[in-house]
Formats: structure tokens, sequence, C-alpha cells
């Protein structure tokens, strides 16, 4: 949140015709050799010039101001979300704000130019999302040729603005139940309650009976046993579970089953070639293994 | 820039700014023009705001195509000011009905800018000055709102913003229209039709053309003298000289040998004075009767007319000199010969009665007396509108009509002399003027055109005789307006026999002229020589560009930069409540009802209920707010002190 640092201002098409325009009145206005002409030709001549102050204060002293945006589905629009801030007691007016992907080749315009009295005005703007990854921006730009059209004045804030771009959920692959489909030679672990298999923190839903409450009573948090074969069933999203050599698409695969296991109430971990996660649930455990989903090496992924 | 169809709003804006640009100039377009314009904006509106839809792409270019051929039947020329404002206004209009997007928009509003300028090709007084004024601001608003994207906004808020970019813009036009260096127009060859407006003199004169201008208020030329202006009936303002006749109408003769000036020395008695003349397209200056110089750029004439190398067409001030008593007394063969002549059987009747008037005469001085006693005796009229005169002129003139404005008495006259062999010329150029002790000039009008016989007499050179005088002493004694006292007076009123109304009437043409002498001088007269001698005034000499230059842009960039400083200025906050507190405080103190500076609100709020009950209950309210949002639970919402405050009519 820092006063953008540099203006620029340079007529516009507009603004070139109009000179050209008055170039005309005054080859006229001495040819008929016509006071009044010169005076309003001048006029005209004023005002353009009186613009490019008008137009320069209509962005002088904003500030700008980002919040987080919230990750997608690749194909889903991000919405980026701007703050002005005035400052200064007039108004500003027909203020267009513009943002631009660093690499690919989208951009994105506030439809309605935007108007604000002293204060906030927030600005969502939508840009689509091809891949998944990091959609990074470059500086958002604000621009304005208020009030006459004939000169543009413009400034790149600087601000960081970026949205996690999740895979787009693909495949048609069930869930892999161990004992079933694609996990059955784990499916031979499902020993019953007995077989202890790990501590993790409590989450809400978690059966009583599972806390380890020694711990527990010596302040350690609140574990929980984890045993092999609990209900509901743990599941493991494996990469390698996935008949399929195209990367996107295994990583689509697997980011269906995130989305179902999540969505029946199922303790998921994830495990990729080079890394895995806890086994967990939950939107915070979720967002971790779609992020890493998103960032996967390779295309798009960082 | 976004591109979509232009709002209903902006449609308006657009054809509002564009009427008021064209209305002025209805009565120089054709009608159809006219008409065609209306309908085409009546069109749009209908698109914008009802279910018409716009004419089909064919019948569109049809109306285009078709503009060119309308102009040239109507205007006979696709060139030159007339044609070239037709084309104008109809390309406007049909711009305006094809206005599809920003940019079509935009560009109407530049043709609207244009229209504002041919304004000044053809008048440029003051009104139409503030007029334009007034337009630019609309068309500023115009532009506001096709560049606002239909952003919904008042239009007086509008209007209220392009009046300040207007009004900031002033400075900057001022500095551009002094030292933006001037050039001599014109650039190119101006079209035939420039100054057909221009009215004057002209080179000839038939019956009515001088009455003509009588009718005419405009200003023929001002003259600031030197000393005390001369009496009104020495005010002989000699313009063409006329010699020959086909029996109707006299015009002068072709550019003879240009005098030489005789040295009469300097002398004591000489009238100086300077002339402001407006432009008429013609040749000559105006000089009190005699010259006694020739002003800078012009020659004398044989017949003592000033004239210049060059058509005047712009106000040109000159300096001149005149001896009043002085008459000229140079005549050749050639001349005396053209001053006798008479076309071949014209005016039998006057001839006839002259050679027998002048047989009964013993001398020339008393035939002449005789015949200014005709025209005192029998009943003549002096009229601003003698009656058209169809057969014999002078014949008609002298025998049966015997009404006639100063041209048919100088006609007749000359005829008269002529026919008794006595050489006469006639004189036209202007009689009198009006002075204003306002600004302490002489202005000449138009209708104090005026035309009178100057006679050779042996011995005494040529002699200034008026006849309109013998018919009408008050017409050269007090001017027009004494010996036709119609036209004066407040018009419409009813007040032209009332003797206060009347003196109202003239200090306000005086106060009026004198305006208008301001503004020919420094607006409409503002030309290269002025440009110099302001220069000069402020040691910038006015050859040197790049020091114009110079001047000009530091002189711009200081007036930008002091804007740019109060448009920059921090401006406390200031709170809003207390604001609306001092706005009922300011109500108050219309009524003289003022809140002492050490009185709280509350003590305030007690005396005026005790002062004045009648705003009691407002009062009371107004306080009870004020004092919980300043001071008290701040709970109350500030619209209600708002709506209080602004209902609050004491």
């Amino acid at each position: 949140m820092r006063a953008p640092t540099r203006l620029y201002i340079l007529p516009t098409g507009d603004g070139l015709l109009f000179a050209g325009a008055l170039l005309v009145m005054l080859l006229g206005a001495i040819n008929y050799d016509s006071g009044l002409g010169y005076l309003f030709t001048f006029l005209l001549a004023g005002l353009a010039l009186v613009t490019i102050l008008h137009t320069h204060r209509n962005l002088t002293g904003l500030h700008l101001r980002t919040s987080d945006t919230t990750p997608v589905f690749a194909g889903e629009p991000a919405i980026f979300r701007l703050c002005l801030d005035n400052r200064t007691d007039y108004p500003r007016q027909d203020i267009c704000a513009r943002i631009h992907a660093d690499s690919a080749p989208v951009h994105s315009s506030s439809t309605e130019p935007i108007s604000l009295a002293t204060g906030l005005q927030n600005i969502e703007l939508p840009l689509t999302t091809q891949g998944r990854g990091w959609l990074r921006l470059k500086q958002p730009r604000l621009s304005s040729t208020f009030p006459l059209g004939l000169f543009r004045v413009w400034t790149r804030p600087p601000a960081m603005l970026a949205c996690l771009v999740y895979p787009q959920p693909d495949g048609a692959l069930p869930l892999p139940f161990p004992g079933n489909g694609a996990g059955n030679e784990r499916g031979l672990e499902s020993g019953g309650d007995e077989d202890f298999s790990g501590f993790r923190q409590h989450q809400p839903g978690d059966s009583p009976r599972q806390i380890h409450w020694k711990a527990a009573a010596r302040e350690q948090g609140m574990p929980v046993k984890l045993f092999s074969g609990s209900q509901p069933q743990d599941l493991e999203l494996r990469w390698e579970d996935i008949p399929l050599k195209d990367t996107e698409r295994r990583l689509g695969q697997l980011c269906r089953w995130i989305l179902e296991a999540e969505a029946q109430g199922y303790r998921y971990n994830l495990r990729l070639p080079d890394s895995c996660t806890e086994t967990g649930s939950g939107a915070e455990h979720q967002h971790a293994c779609l992020k890493m989903l998103a960032l996967y090496p390779g295309k798009g992924g960082e | 820039m976004i591109n979509r169809r232009p709002s209903s709003e902006q449609i308006l804006w657009l054809c509002a700014a564009m009427a008021l640009v064209i209305t002025p100039h209805l009565s120089r377009l054709p009608i159809w023009a006219g008409i065609a314009f209306g309908l085409l904006a009546l069109w749009r509106l209908g698109v914008a705001f009802g279910r018409i839809s716009l004419p089909a792409r064919w019948l569109r270019v049809f109306l285009v195509l078709a503009i060119l051929p309308a102009v040239y039947l109507s205007q006979g020329t696709l060139f030159g000011r007339s044609a070239g404002l037709t084309l104008l206004a109809a390309l406007a209009g049909m711009k305006l009905l094809e206005t599809q997007s920003p940019r079509d928009a935009y560009v109407v509003t530049l043709l609207g800018f244009f229209l504002v300028i041919t304004h000044f090709l053809y008048q440029q007084s003051i009104a139409i000055g503030i007029y334009m004024l007034l337009v630019v601001i609309v068309f500023t608003a115009t532009l506001m709102t096709i560049h606002g994207h239909g952003l919904a906004q008042a239009p007086i808020r509008r209007l209220r913003y392009a009046g300040i970019l207007v009004l900031q813009a002033m400075p900057i036009a001022l500095l551009l229209f002094l030292l933006f260096p001037r050039l001599p127009g014109p650039l190119w060859g101006l079209p035939k039709d420039a100054y057909s407006t221009v009215t004057g003199l002209g080179e000839t004169m038939s019956p009515g053309s001088v009455s003509r201008l009588s009718l005419s208020d405009a200003v023929a030329f001002r003259v600031k003298f030197d000393g005390p202006p001369p009496p009104a009936a020495a005010l002989y303002w000699r313009g063409p000289v006329l010699w020959t006749t086909d029996g109707r109408t006299w015009s002068g003769l072709s550019r003879g040998p240009v005098h030489r000036l005789p040295d009469h020395g300097r002398n004591g008695t000489d009238t100086r004075y300077t002339v402001t003349l407006e432009p008429h397209n013609q040749r000559w200056l105006f000089a009190l009767d005699l010259p006694a110089s020739t002003p800078r750029g012009s020659v004398l004439s044989e017949d003592f007319q000033l004239l210049r190398r060059k058509r005047i067409r712009q106000r040109l001030r000159y300096r001149a000199r005149s001896r009043l008593d002085q008459r000229p007394h140079n005549i050749s063969a050639i001349s005396a010969a053209r001053a006798l002549a008479l076309p071949q059987g014209a005016h039998p009747t006057s001839r006839a009665l002259a050679k027998r008037w002048r047989r009964e005469s013993r001398g020339e001085q008393a035939y002449i007396q005789r015949v200014l006693a005709h025209f005192r005796q029998q009943p003549f009229y002096y009229t601003l509108r003698p009656p058209l005169l169809g057969g014999d002129t002078v014949d008609e003139f002298m025998f049966s009509s015997r009404r006639g404005f100063c041209e048919h008495y100088a006609a007749a006259f000359t005829v008269f002399m002529r026919a008794a062999g006595i050489p006469a010329r006639i004189v036209t150029g202007y009689q009198g003027g009006e002075y204003n002790p306002l600004g302490q000039y002489l202005v000449v009008r138009q209708r104090d055109a005026h035309a009178w016989v100057e006679l050779w007499l042996e011995g005494s050179g040529w002699v200034r005789v008026d006849p309109t005088a013998a018919v009408s002493p008050s017409r050269i004694e007090l001017g027009m307006d004494a010996a036709i006292p119609q036209p004066l007076g407040p018009p419409l009123l009813g007040l032209a026999d009332n003797a206060t109304a009347r003196e109202l009437w003239r200090n306000f043409r005086q106060s009026w002229d004198a305006l208008n002498n301001g503004w020919n001088q420094w607006v409409l007269g503002y030309g290269m020589e002025r440009q110099r001698q302001l220069l000069a005034r402020i040691h910038i000499d006015s050859g040197n560009l790049a020091e114009i230059a110079l001047a000009l842009m530091l002189s711009i960039t200081l007036s930008l930069g002091i804007l740019a400083l109060w448009l920059w200025r921090r401006r406390a906050p200031g709170d809003p409540v207390l604001g609306l507190y001092r706005r009922f405080c300011q109500k108050l103190k219309r009524r003289h009802i003022e809140c002492g500076r050490s009185e709280g609100p509350v003590d305030f709020c007690r005396r005026i209920t005790r002062q004045h009950p009648q705003f009691s209950a407002e009062a009371s309210e107004i306080s009870r707010l004020y004092i919980d949002l300043r001071y008290g639970s701040k709970r109350t919402d500030i619209s209600r002190l708002r709506q209080a405050v602004k209902i609050f009519h004491p």
C-alpha cells in the first residue's frame, strides 16, 4: 500500500485530432483576420492545456491496496480484488483499472469506469485462467482520460498480485479405497482397530476413545491414535495409482479425488513422486493438497 | 476507450449543443439546410429515445452523396464562406445521425467547435462572443459526457465543471491572444463573398443608395480629435467624389492622376485627429473636408479623395489633418468639361426650367440662391423613405414626388447647376456624428451618410453647397437624430417622445458604444501593429520570434503552475457538522441575526427564541441536532441536520 511512484501522461488519439482541428481553426482565424476567431482558438488550446492538469490530478495521490486472491481451478476466472484509496477531498472520476498476466497474454479491464469520492472503492477484476500454478500479474495499471479525453494519464502502482490456480478436476476413476481397484495390494494391511499406525493432531469428529489422553495430560496438544483400517477409511491418493501417462491428466484425476474425498468426509493424504502430505481432512488440508498439485513441476507448475 | 454505443444521454447532449451552435447560423444557411439539420437531429433523438430505427444504409449513403449537389445547386459553388458553412452544417447533421460510437460523437463535437469559429467570419460582436462562450461550455460538457462513458451525473454539475475548465483556460487564451505572433492575413485568397455583408458607401450613387444606409446604426468610423471637436455644421467627412451620370446613377472618375498636395505649410488652425475606420472593403479613407495631409500609405486624388492602394478589410487607424476653411481650387479643362456634362436627352423639364431661371437671374450667385430657395419654399420633404422613382429620376423628384433623401437633392441640384453652365460635382461621405463624452470621441454611423455638391465658381474655387440644408437645416446643424427623430428612443416601449427616456437611452447607447470601441480596439483590432506596440512596452522586439516564443512559454508555464498550485492545494478536511451549523448561521445573518463571538449554540438558540419567536422551532431543532452530533452521543444521523438546515429559510 504505497502511493503510485510515477505518473505518465500523453495525448490520446482524440487529443492529437483536437490539436489538428485547432491548427485548422488558427489558419482560418489568420486568413480571415478574425480577432474572435483567434481568441476562441486560443481558448480551446488553453482548455486542452488545462485538462492536462485535471487529468493528472485525477490519479495523483491515489493509493492502491490489494488483498489476497482466492485460489481457483484452471479454467475458472480468478477474481482479483483491488481497493482504491482516495485520501484527498476531491472526487476521482472515470478511472480504468487493468491487470495483465505476467507470462500469458491475458488481461482484463474494468468494464465500468471507476469513480470514487473521498474514501475507499473496491474493484473486482476477473481474469481467465488456463494452466495450473501461480498466476502472477504485472503491476496493475490505472489510467484515466478524465475530463475531456484529450490526454491519458496512467500509472503502475507497485502491487504484487498473484493467484494460485489448481489443476482442473479431470478423469473418471473411482476413489482408491483400500482393497478395491487401484490400491488393492495395500488392502492386505487392513487389519482392524488394533493395528496402531501413528499419531496425528485431533480434529473434530475424532472418536474420544482414540485420543491419546496421557499425552494430552502432559499438555502436548491432543494427539489422536491412528489405527490402520479405522473408520472412516483413510485414503491414500497416489500418483502411481493412476494408469495414465500424461502428467496434467494425472494431476487432474488427483484433483478430482481430493475434492471427492473431502466432499464425502474421508481423511486422505496425497503422494506424489517427490513429495507427500500428512493424512487429514478439512479446508486447510484440501488447500495444501491442491497447492501441491498446482505447483507440481512440469507445464505450468514451478 | 471502451467501445460501446452512445447512451441516449450522450446523444441528447450532442443534439442540444449542435442546436445551440447552429441556431445563429440559420439566417445564413439555405432553408433546406436548416430544415435538414433539424430533421437529422430529431431522427437521431428518435433513435436514442424512441423506437425509430436508423435509416437504411443505402439511404444514408445517398444522403451523404446528395449533400454536395445540394450545396452546389443552392449556392452556385462549393467554395467560399457560405458554401463552406452549408457543407459543414450538412456534414455535421449527417455525422450526428450516424453517431454510433464514442469516436463518432467526438467527431461531431469537433465539428461543433468548427461551427463556433465559423460564426466569427460573419460577426464579431460582444453578444455573439458571450453566446459562443456559453456554447463552448456546453460542448465541453458534452465532451465530458462522451468520455464519461455514460457515467450518470446531473447536467448542471457537468456544466459547472466545464465552466470551471473554460474559466481556467482563459488566462492561457489571453496570453496566447496577446503574444502569439500575428501574421498579416489573408494566407490564401479570400473567397469572393468574404465581405459581402460589409455596409458602407458605394462607388456609385443612385436614388436610394444613401437612404438605404440611413437605417443602419452600424459604425462607419470613430474619430478622436486632438483638440475640441469642430462644430457639427463643419463635420463634412469627404468620401468618393462623383462626376458622371447616366441620368440615374452617379459614379466617380476612373483613377485619375494622383494629385500632389499643394503645400499650404503648417497652419495653427489645422484640425488634427485620429480616425479608426471600420473595414468597408473600399479603397478610400474619410477625412474632414478638406484634407491637408495624406495619412501613411495613402494618396490624394485630384478631387481630394484619400485613397489607399488596397481595399480596407481590417479596422484601420490613421492620423489625419484637415483645414476646414480651405477649398480646392484646381480645375483642368477636362475636369471642367466633365463637371458640365449631362446625358443626352435626360431630365428635359428640369433642364428647361434651369435655363429659364438662369436667364432670369442676374448672376451665378443669384441663380444658385434661386434654386436653393425653390427647395426651401416649395413643399419638398426630407424623408428616409422616399418613393421609388421609376422614370426620369430628377424630373420626377423635382415636379411630382418632391420627397427625397440627400442623394435626391444633391443629384437634382447638380443637374440644375450643370444645365445652367456651372461646373458641379457630387461629394459623398458622412455628415456629423455623435460625440461620445464617455470615451471623448466622435462616432460616425452609416446613417450619417450624406451627399452634397461642390460648384466651381470663378475666383472662389470649388465651393461646397449642401442642398439638403435648404430643406432640412437641422440635418446639418443637429445631425440625423434631430432631422428625423423617429428611429431614436427605446424601441417598442412607446417612450420615443419621453425626453427622460430618450436621455437615458442616449446614455445607454453611448456607454454601449464606448464598450464596443474598447472591444474593437483590443479584441477585434488587435493585430500586428498593436502587438508590436504592446511588445515594445515589455521590451520585446516583435521581430525576434525566439524572444516571443520564450515569453509565451514562460508565461504559460507560469500560469499553469499557479493553476496547479491552486488545484493541488491542501484543503482542510473540515468538519461537515460544523460546516452545516455555519451554513445555518449564514442564513440567519442574511436576516441580520448574528451569532455573537462568545455565544455558544445554546445561548444563541435561546436568544433566537426570545427575539425571533417565528424561527424558534426550527432553530431549536437544528441546535439540538448540532449539539448532539458535535458534543453528544453522535448517534444522530448527520443527514437529519443536513435536511433541517437545507429547508430552513428564515
